[in-house]
C-alpha cells in the first residue's frame, strides 16, 4: 500500500469520525422517529466501515508495482500549484478589488507565467477576455458582478 | 407531441436549441472541459429565460456534446468527453488507414439514429412510466435511487469499493445545510452560504472543470492531429452493411442502460463496445479499425442520452449526474420534476422531448459539413484554452449568488478532486449521491416513520423488494467473483 493510499484511507476515516461525533450534538431520535443527526450518523458508520474493508484490501492484496508508483506520483506540481494560486487570488480579492481588475490580473498571470505566452498577447488577450465577459455577464445578464475599490 | 412541435419550433426556442447544440459540440471537441462542467456553466445565463427554453438548451448541450467527442476521439485519439473514450480504440486506428471520413461519418449517423429511436422509446415509456410511479411511496422511492447509486458504482469501471466511498461522501456532503423535516442547520458551522446546502454548481465545476484543468497542466496536454486528408464523410453501401447491426444493437443497449438510474452514456459505450466484439465473427479486428468499434459505441452512447430522461420526466430521479443539472434547472425554474410533470407541465415535457427530434437534426448538419471547422478548434493550443475554462468557471460560480464563498467551495471540491482522482476515485459516483441525497433522506426518513421503525418496509413492499433485491445482487456479485478467480488460483 503506497503513501497516497494511506492518507486517503486516514482521510476517510477522520471524515466518518468528525461526522459521527458532529451528528452526536443534533437530535439522533430513534429508528420509529429519526431525528436530523440520525441519517449522518449512519453514513459515518459505513463511511468507516468501507475506508476499514480498504484498508484490509490494500493491505493483503499483492500488487504489481508500476512505474507510475515508483515515479513522483502526481507528477509537475508547480503548474498546479501556481494555477491554484491564481484561484484563491480571484476568490479572495474579487470583492475587494473588484470584478475588472482582479479577472485582468489573474488571465495575465495566467497567460504569461502559466501559458508562456509573451507579454504582448498575454495583455491583450486578457483585456480582451475581461471586457468580453464584463458585456456578457454584467451588461447582457445583469449578473451584479463586484465594483471594488474602482468604483466601476 | 404536436404541442411539443409547437413550443420548440418558435423562434426563440430554435435560437437556444441551436446554442445548445452548438455549445454541446464545441464541448464534446475540445478535451478537458466536458458537458457536465459546460452546462453549469451556461445555467446561470438560463435564470432569465422562459423553462423551456432554458432546458431546451442544457439538454442540447448533454447530447450535442455526445456527438461532438467523437471527432476528436477519431482524429487526435483523445476523447473529447468520457463517453468517446472507446471510439479512440477503432476510430483512430480508421483515421490512420485513411479511413477518417468514414468514421466521421458512421458516427454521426449512428448517433442520429440511436438519437431518434430513443426519442421514440422516451415518447412512449415517460407518460405511461410516470403513471405507474404515482404507485410509488417513499419506500420505493428510497429503493429506487439506492439501487441507481448502487449500479452505479457497480457498472463504473475502476474499484467498485472506491465507488461506494465515494457514493457515501456525496451522499454525507449532501446532508450539509438545513435538514428539510426539522428545519435545522446541520454542519454548517455559522457559514451562511452553507445553509442552503453545498451548490451543486460549484461542486460541479469544481470536480470536472477545475481538476481537469489541474490534471491536464500536471500532465501536459500534447495533441498531435493526424495529418490526412479527411475525404468522403458519407459511409457507402458497404460500410452501411458492415455497421448498420452494429448501429442497432448499440441503441437498444444504450436505452436499456441509459434507463437505469446510475448508468448513462459512458457506460453503455463500454458495454456496446463489448457487446460488439463477442458478436463479431473477426473480434481480432476491434482495436485495428473494425467500423462496429465505432458504430455501436457512438450509437450506445446516443441512445443512452436520450433514454436518460425517462427517469427524469416521469419519476423526477437523475439517471446521471447531468441529468441531476437539469433536475437543479427545472427546480430553479419552479418546476417539480416527478410523475406529475406530464400532466401539470406538459408544455415543458412535450417542448424538450420534441426539441430533442430537432436538435439530431441539426446536429447531422452541424458534424458533417462543418468538421473542417472542428478540426481547426482542435488546433487550438491549451495554453490558450485553459486560462478561458478557469476564468468561466470562475465567473459562472460567482453569478449565481453573488456569493465568493461559492468560489472558495469550488476550488477546495477541485483540488480535492484532482487527488482523488489520481488514486482511481471517480467523481460521478459523489456528483449523483450529492444530488439525490437529500431526496434519499427524507424518503428514508419517511419510510421508517410510517412502518414505526421497522426496516423490513424497504423488503416486504413488492416494488421496493424487487429494487432491493436487485442492489444486493449487485453488491454480491463481486464478492463471488473474486472468491471464484481465488479458488481457480489455488
Amino acid at each position: 500500500m503506497n503513501l497516497w493510499e494511506k492518507i486517503t484511507i486516514l482521510f476517510w476515516f477522520l471524515i466518518a469520525f468528525l461526522i459521527c461525533f458532529e451528528s452526536s450534538k443534533l437530535d439522533i431520535g430513534n429508528v420509529a422517529n429519526p431525528g436530523a443527526g440520525f441519517f449522518p450518523v449512519l453514513l459515518s458508520i459505513l463511511l468507516g466501515f468501507l475506508s476499514f474493508l480498504l484498508f484490509l484490501k490494500n493491505r493483503f492484496e499483492k500488487r504489481i508495482p508500476n512505474k507510475r508508483e515508483k515515479a513522483e506520483h502526481f507528477g509537475s506540481w508547480k503548474k498546479v500549484f501556481w494555477a491554484l494560486c491564481a484561484l484563491s487570488f480571484y476568490g479572495l480579492f474579487l470583492n475587494l478589488l473588484g470584478f475588472l481588475l482582479v479577472t485582468f490580473l489573474t488571465m495575465f498571470f495566467l497567460y504569461r507565467k502559466m501559458g508562456d505566452r509573451r507579454w504582448q498577447f498575454a495583455f491583450s488577450a486578457s483585456l480582451l477576455t475581461t471586457v468580453s465577459c464584463y458585456f456578457v455577464f454584467q451588461l447582457w445578464l445583469s449578473a451584479n458582478l463586484p465594483k471594488g475599490v474602482l468604483g466601476f | 407531441m404536436i404541442m411539443g412541435f409547437y413550443v420548440t419550433l418558435t423562434p426563440v426556442n430554435l435560437l437556444f436549441c441551436f446554442i445548445g447544440v452548438l455549445f454541446g459540440t464545441l464541448v464534446g471537441v475540445l478535451p478537458g472541459i466536458g458537458p457536465i462542467a459546460a452546462m453549469s456553466l451556461l445555467l446561470p445565463t438560463t435564470f432569465s429565460l422562459a423553462p423551456v427554453t432554458s432546458l431546451i438548451m442544457l439538454a442540447g448541450i448533454y447530447y450535442g456534446a455526445m456527438y461532438g467527442g467523437s471527432t476528436t476521439s477519431i482524429l487526435v485519439n483523445i476523447p473529447g468527453e468520457a463517453a468517446s473514450i472507446v471510439t479512440c480504440l477503432d476510430g483512430y486506428q480508421m483515421a490512420r488507414q485513411g479511413r477518417a471520413g468514414v468514421a466521421l461519418g458512421i458516427s454521426a449517423f449512428g448517433s442520429f439514429i440511436a438519437g431518434t429511436l430513443s426519442l421514440i422509446g422516451l415518447m412512449f415509456l415517460a407518460p405511461p412510466l410516470g403513471e405507474f410511479a404515482l404507485r410509488f411511496g417513499p419506500p420505493e422511492y428510497f429503493s429506487l435511487m439506492f439501487l441507481g447509486l448502487i449500479t452505479l458504482s457497480f457498472l463504473f469501471p475502476g474499484s467498485m469499493l472506491k465507488a461506494l466511498i465515494m457514493v457515501v461522501f456525496g451522499l454525507i456532503v449532501g446532508s450539509i445545510g438545513m435538514d428539510t423535516i426539522s428545519g435545522i442547520p446541520r454542519f454548517t458551522h455559522g457559514v451562511q452560504t452553507l445553509v442552503d446546502g453545498v451548490g451543486l454548481i460549484p461542486v460541479v465545476m469544481g470536480m470536472f472543470g477545475v481538476a481537469e484543468v489541474f490534471s491536464n497542466l500536471r500532465e501536459g496536454m500534447k495533441r498531435e492531429i493526424f495529418k490526412t486528408h479527411i475525404g468522403n464523410l458519407l459511409p457507402n453501401l458497404k460500410d452501411w452493411f458492415e455497421s448498420i447491426w452494429a448501429i442497432i444493437r448499440g441503441t437498444l443497449v444504450g436505452f436499456a442502460l441509459g434507463i437505469i438510474p446510475g448508468s448513462g452514456p459512458v457506460i453503455s459505450s463500454f458495454a456496446s463496445y463489448a457487446v460488439e466484439k463477442r458478436v463479431s465473427r473477426h473480434p481480432e479486428r476491434f482495436g485495428r479499425g473494425a467500423i462496429q468499434g465505432v458504430a455501436g459505441p457512438e450509437a450506445a452512447n446516443n441512445a443512452a442520452a436520450g433514454a436518460g430522461f425517462v427517469p427524469l420526466l416521469s419519476l423526477g430521479i437523475p439517471a446521471n449526474p447531468m441529468m441531476a443539472l437539469l433536475v437543479g434547472a427545472m427546480i430553479i425554474h419552479g418546476i417539480q420534476p416527478g410523475p406529475t410533470l406530464v400532466s401539470e407541465h406538459p408544455q415543458v415535457f412535450w417542448g424538450v422531448i420534441s426539441s430533442m427530434y430537432v436538435g439530431n437534426i441539426m446536429l447531422l448538419f452541424l458534424n458533417l459539413p462543418l468538421i473542417w471547422i472542428w478540426v481547426k478548434v482542435l488546433k487550438i493550443p491549451y495554453s490558450i484554452l485553459f486560462p478561458l475554462i478557469l476564468i468561466f468557471c470562475l465567473i459562472g460560480v460567482y453569478s449565481i449568488n453573488n456569493d465568493w464563498v461559492e468560489i472558495m467551495i469550488m476550488i477546495i471540491f477541485g483540488i480535492l478532486s484532482f487527488f482523488l482522482k489520481h488514486l482511481d476515485y471517480e467523481p460521478a459516483p459523489f456528483v449523483l449521491a450529492l444530488v439525490l441525497g437529500p431526496m434519499m433522506e427524507t424518503a428514508f426518513r419517511q419510510s421508517l416513520l410510517l412502518s414505526k421503525g421497522s426496516p423490513e418496509i424497504f423488503l416486504t413492499r413488492p416494488i421496493s423488494g424487487i429494487l432491493m433485491g436487485g442492489a444486493f445482487m449487485m453488491l454480491v456479485l463481486p464478492l463471488f467473483k473474486s472468491a471464484r478467480r481465488r479458488l481457480k488460483g489455488t
